[in-house]
């Protein structure tokens, strides 16, 4: 039972990075695919460049902006940063901010993989794109407050 | 999984989704449900609400929010939380609240997402819930 349920998410994976380029297609972006669940392409807009990254897993399909906001400090974000993008969190619609494993800000839309649908994927696209612009200089002046402060276990609110 | 345009979900699909999903659920107003589950460390409540471009999946308030804020680990368990734990969104609301959200684009949204918005939601509230709470407890004594 268990390797057949492995070899239907399987399938349904395999599908889904099929169809993926498709949609890069019809929504006239270039890709570069690196494996064979896994993308990278970009943009560019009025405050930046960036790249994103679109997985395809047994469960969903996400889309990421690493490295969202530069970071040059090795030190993990501090609590003025955290606190700018759990606040942030609230306005977004579909995407999230959040830290990921090596202390980088990264903006992502996560979708189920069951019923995902070219729409969708549109929508995800746009939102990212969208957002890019709207929240950089404030999580940026969040870093900067953030390295100037130094002292992590003051409270910020 | 379709190329096809999809049409957007509404209520009253989402009524029939709670249903087939098995939970008892109340229509608070034309756009929103309310219903409630209890994990292995605590009950919640959870709003569905439908727009015109998204359903939304919320737990608000998943914490509330200490009077003087949440302290800098309580922030570091809730913002990593959002990379490690998929689909589900974790905030502040303007209340100083923290929140868990799951949204979803409402155009092609069909049973099999609401059911994993709902597995996402129900497993990231319970299994971040502890965490969190220690994290605040952290926070209050170093400030003691």
């Amino acid at each position: 039972m268990l390797a057949r349920r492995r070899a239907e998410a399987a399938t349904v994976t395999g599908v889904i990075s099929d169809e993926i380029p498709g949609y890069f297609d019809q929504v006239g972006w270039q890709y570069d695919r690196q494996r064979h669940d896994q993308f990278r392409t970009g943009f560019a807009s009025d405050k930046g460049s960036w790249d994103m990254l679109v997985r395809v897993t047994d469960l969903m399909v996400s889309f990421t902006v690493p490295r969202y906001v530069e970071r040059t400090s090795k030190v993990p974000p501090g609590p003025i940063l955290n606190l700018a993008l759990l606040r942030a969190n609230h306005e977004l619609n579909l995407a999230k901010l959040g830290v990921d494993s090596d202390g980088d800000i990264c903006l992502t839309v996560e979708i189920p993989a069951d019923e995902f649908s070219v729409s969708q994927f549109k929508d995800a696209i746009m939102a990212l794109v969208h957002y890019a612009d709207d929240f950089k200089d404030r999580l940026e002046a969040a870093v900067a407050d953030d390295a100037d402060d130094g002292v992590t276990s003051e409270r910020v609110l | 999984m379709s190329a096809e345009p999809a049409a957007s979900t509404s209520p009253a699909e989402i009524a029939r989704f709670f249903r087939r999903y098995g939970w008892n659920f109340e229509e608070i107003d034309e756009d929103t449900f309310r219903t409630s589950f209890r994990g292995k460390n605590a009950a919640f409540i959870a709003l569905v609400r439908v727009t015109q471009h998204w359903v939304v999946f919320s737990i608000n308030p998943f914490v509330k929010g200490p009077d003087a804020g949440f302290g800098p680990v309580a922030l570091k368990v809730l913002a990593l939380a959002n990379q490690q734990v998929s689909l589900i969104k974790v905030g502040i609301d303007d209340d100083g609240d923290a929140f868990v959200n799951v949204e979803l684009p409402s155009e092609g949204f069909g049973y099999g997402q609401f059911a994993a918005a709902l597995t996402a939601l129900t497993h990231a509230a319970d299994g971040l819930l502890v965490p969190v709470l220690q994290a605040t407890v952290i926070d209050d004594r170093n400030m003691a």
